[in-house]
């Protein structure tokens, strides 16, 4: 049963599309995250599920009731959807306690005053912040008022819970320590969470499955694995991670676990690649290699390859544990990473190679 | 709004850190002496300014002649303070002021929610419609109300008689209820100009976040939104009421005629119209309100402390808007209503007035435009007309430089001694525009012959930048506090001098803000009735003076005419302003 559901859902400004014809579908207990770079429409979504901006087209469903259905004129305002949200400012009312911020949805629902007290108080305890539950709330430090901005959305048990870049303003480790703290919180209390984040690492350690998002439109819907892995298309593929794309020509393709195994012919390389669909003979495709998948070919001879290559090194930055590593292959440049305690140099000759099924085959068409 | 948070210090801060960093300034003027010289300077100007008149006012008050003649010293001057009289006059003025204060606060609430938070159309044309009265000097409106407002020959009641056919009387404004209104209409503008950034500058997700908790729009308003603002709201409230208490022309053209005596009109009536001007009496009465004030200022500074909720946090929000349906061509219509009161009906009376022979009299037969060739004729009002342009000019001007000085020194540098220029800029805020008139009139009569101020144009001069240096400081400092540090040590660092810097750097970027204050300046200039009329001197009359003597004349319809001159004017260069700088200023100012 989908918990939220988004059907053909858009949205613009006059002139101005800022979504376009999203179709998505949230389990229960699913933590799905909106990613994508700033403007691509992914606040926007949220901001249309919350009920804090009106979609133009399509339908907003919320546990199988329509929220919003411009069509048939229907708008269910925020406050009527039952959902709890972190906003990325955390909008902590600065005219109230620490509990009184977390209690206010409970005490907008007119629920007794002792019933409020154990809520706030149980809450508190989930988010170890139930000492600092008197402080008036613009004392807190950035974390403290993430957690607080937290435990307001949840004291009510809303059936979603909705985060606009809750993580964007603290500092880079307690980021992360923050993320994985909500994703065990979240894990524990099972609750659907819609996650919006420019991210990637955010996205990857958090999600469930990843909503990419670019201008407006969703360009794939997948697991972490699959996003990284497996991208639909080459703008998925250079949004996550900065692989090497190379141009190739399709030579044969065959079955493969559901997949296909392509025999791709490049300039002046040959080998082989996955990809999700079989391409006929002369085709052109684009190859996506991870730079953490091209290895080192030491004095052993390596079996099982996708690609190989012979090139010299141009280019080398030192990044502690490892080594970003340039080399020059006929007229492209490839880039990998090697383990730091390496020893390489500007012009050396490398061999390298890609181990079987990391090589991923992309329509050439859809490049740009 | 677009907004440029990048030039905003520590954006991300719920808590605007104020912090006090070295500035280029501080190694610019790392040289003590050239800086000790410069904040001496400073520190007796501002002395000159602020301090010198109020001392001579607590001389004045207790010396029992005029200045420059022989006298003793004496309390008697605050012993006829205490009669039942005087109590009565406390009473009315505090009367007046809290009730005009409610009206006003109410009315500038709705107005500032309706144009800044809800779908009302055209709301952009409306707001500078409202604030136009702002720009507009309370004597003219106050004029042109005296003559709509009359009970025997107002236009009002002819126009109510005309329509019952009875001979009635519906508004009268001679009284209370005139002072009130008239007070009413200038506080609404001025509270409005404050309360709408409040509600613009507010972020959205703090309303959003309630509504996600489940509050309903009505809900969220007053337990959130008026929650947040009710620091500004106490804070404009107590201002309003300190402008009530300090107002003049209201009480002067609508409470002297119906014997409905204020302080300031108590102090006006001491000085022009005994036989012998009481200053003993009037300079103890000016005393006694500036302690009053400053127990209200005090009370303000109590109120407010600890309770700036910096729910502006340098962002450029777009405020959330209210869908109000078909109710929003009533807000609609309620705005127009009050533009048209305090604009419309003002303005249309004085383009009647002027074009008819007398005053009360309209009749197709009776229209003449003798009256502009009489105003074009009379030398008097070339030269007043002369004096106030040059006046406001200059004085704009003068001004802004000096709170610009002021502001850098408090705001952006960590001198010793800033904290009593910050306190001696401020002081001539809450002295009344006729106490500080007395206080100047005794100040410059008081000093040794070789400098002759008194009875010349430059009191008046000096007089408005004191009256205008607060104001011009708050923009000033308004406007560097907005910019970080790093935007000047960036600039030094990457080779720009400190002149380099202060010109390409926080000139460039606080010119709008400097440009705003110059038409506040200036503005105060072409309204300032109540000092000038104790300081001006034969030769050296402004308009405002000439008028109200043609006014108490009986010459009103060169009134009209001058009147509707003026307000050409202040229309001209509203729109210039409107046009010229609104684009650049909305970021920063």
């Amino acid at each position: 049963m989908a918990v939220v559901l988004l059907e053909n859902v858009g949205r613009t400004y006059g002139a101005f599309t800022a979504v376009e014809g999203v179709d998505l579908a949230v389990n229960k207990g699913e933590f799905l995250t909106f990613l994508g770079p700033s403007g691509c429409g992914k606040t926007t979504t949220l901001r249309m599920i919350a009920g804090l901006e009106r979609n133009t087209s399509g339908r907003v469903m919320i546990e199988d009731t329509v929220v919003s259905d411009p069509a048939a004129n229907w708008f269910v305002p925020p406050e009527r959807r039952q959902l709890g949200m972190v906003f990325q400012s955390y909008a902590i009312w600065p005219h109230m306690t620490v509990f009184e911020n977390v209690a206010y949805p409970l005490r907008i629902r007119r629920m007794a005053k002792a019933e409020v007290t154990r809520r706030v108080n149980d809450v508190l305890d989930l988010i170890e912040m139930r000492h600092l539950a008197d402080r008036p709330a613009p004392d807190l430090s950035g974390g403290q008022q993430q957690r607080v901005a937290i435990a307001r959305a949840l004291v009510f048990e809303p059936s979603v819970l909705l985060l606009d870049e809750p993580l964007s303003n603290l500092d880079a480790k307690l980021r992360t320590q923050m993320g994985e703290e909500f994703r065990k919180l979240q894990q524990r209390l099972g609750i659907t969470t819609l996650y919006v984040t420019h991210d990637q690492d955010e996205a990857m350690a958090l999600s469930d499955r990843i909503v990419v998002m670019q201008s407006g439109n969703v360009l794939q819907i997948g697991s972490p694995q699959q996003i990284y892995h497996r991208p639909e298309n080459l703008a998925v593929a250079q949004f996550v991670g900065s692989p090497n794309v190379l141009g190739a020509r399709v030579q044969s393709s065959a079955d493969a676990d559901g997949l296909y195994r392509l025999n791709v012919q490049g300039d002046g390389w040959n080998g082989t690649a996955l990809s999700s669909r079989s391409y006929g003979p002369g085709e052109g495709v684009h190859v996506m290699v991870r730079p953490e998948n091209l290895r080192l070919a030491g004095t052993a001879p390596v079996v099982d390859t996708d690609l190989t290559f012979k090139g010299t090194v141009t280019d080398l930055v030192f990044r502690g544990a490892i080594y970003s590593v340039t080399i020059a292959v006929a007229s492209m440049h490839l880039t990998l990473e090697l383990p730091s305690a390496t020893t390489v140099a500007i012009g050396d000759e490398l061999d390298v190679y890609v181990p079987q099924g990391t090589a991923w085959a992309l329509d050439a068409a859809a490049a740009g | 709004m677009s907004s440029a948070p990048d030039l905003r210090s520590d954006n991300l801060s719920p808590r605007r850190i104020a912090s006090v960093r070295t500035t280029v300034f501080d190694r610019f003027a790392s040289s003590p002496a050239g800086r000790v010289v410069g904040m001496l300077l400073l520190t007796a100007a501002l002395l000159f300014l602020a301090a010198y008149p109020l001392s001579m006012l607590l001389y004045g008050s207790m010396f029992t002649a005029q200045p420059g003649l022989s006298g003793t010293f004496d309390l008697s001057g605050y012993g006829r303070l205490f009669t039942a009289h005087n109590i009565a006059i406390l009473g009315n003025t505090v009367q007046i002021a809290l009730v005009s204060t409610g009206v006003s606060i109410t009315l500038a609430v709705l107005l500032a929610w309706i144009l800044a938070r809800t779908d009302t159309p055209f709301r952009g044309p409306l707001e500078v419609l409202i604030t136009l009265p702002f720009f507009i000097p309370p004597f003219l409106t106050a004029m042109a109300w005296g003559m709509l407002g009359n009970p025997q020959i107002g236009v009002i009641n002819m126009v109510w008689r005309w329509m019952t056919g009875t001979d009635g009387t519906i508004i009268n404004v001679y009284s209370y209820f005139g002072i009130i209104w008239h007070m009413a209409q200038y506080s609404t503008v001025f509270l409005f100009l404050f309360i709408v950034d409040a509600f613009r500058a507010m972020d959205p997700s703090l309303e959003e976040s309630s509504r996600m908790s489940g509050a309903s729009a009505f809900s969220t308003f007053f337990r959130i939104t008026f929650m947040l603002m009710l620091p500004v709201i106490t804070a404009c409230w107590l201002l309003s009421f300190i402008r009530g208490v300090e107002a003049f022309e209201s009480a002067l053209f609508f409470g002297l005629p119906a014997g409905i005596d204020v302080v300031t009109t108590e102090i006006y009536k001491a000085i022009t119209q005994n036989s012998v001007p009481d200053y003993q009496f009037a300079t103890a009465m000016s005393f006694a309100i500036l302690v009053l004030m400053s127990l209200l200022i005090l009370l303000r500074w109590r109120l407010l402390r600890g309770k700036n909720y910096q729910t502006v946090t340098g962002k450029g929000y777009n405020p959330r808007i209210m869908r109000l349906g078909p109710f929003r061509w009533v807000s609609f219509g309620f705005c127009l209503l009050f533009f048209f009161l305090t604009v419309v009906l003002p303005i249309g009376q004085l383009v009647v007035g002027s074009l008819f022979k007398f005053f009360g009299f309209y009749d197709l037969k009776m229209l003449t435009f003798d009256h502009y060739l009489a105003v074009f004729r009379n030398g008097e009002l070339w030269r007043a007309a002369r004096n106030t342009g040059l006046l406001a000019i200059g004085g704009a001007t003068a001004t802004m430089i000096l709170g610009s000085i002021v502001a850098y020194v408090t705001i952006r540098t960590t001198w010793r001694g800033r904290r009593i220029i910050e306190l001696l800029a401020w002081l001539p805020w809450m002295m009344p525009g006729i106490v500080l008139g007395l206080g100047f009139l005794w100040a410059f009569a008081m000093l040794p012959g070789p400098i002759p101020i008194y009875g010349t144009i430059w009191a008046l001069l000096l007089a408005y930048m004191a009256l205008g240096t607060p104001i011009s400081v708050r923009i000033m400092a308004g406007a560097y506090g907005q910019l970080s540090y790093d935007i000047e040590e960036c600039s030094r660092v990457h080779g720009a001098n400190w002149w380099q810097t202060l010109w390409r750097i926080l000139i460039a970027l606080t010119w709008p803000s400097f440009a705003v204050g110059w038409v506040l300046a200036f503005f105060g200039i072409m309204r300032e009735l109540s000092a000038s009329i104790l300081l001006y001197s034969v030769g050296n009359e402004v308009l405002s003076v000439v008028m109200l003597r043609m006014w108490t004349d009986g010459k009103l319809e060169q009134v009209c005419v001058i009147g509707l001159i003026m307000m050409l004017l202040i229309i001209v260069f509203r729109w210039v302003q409107h046009a010229l700088l609104n684009r650049r200023i909305s970021g920063l100012a």
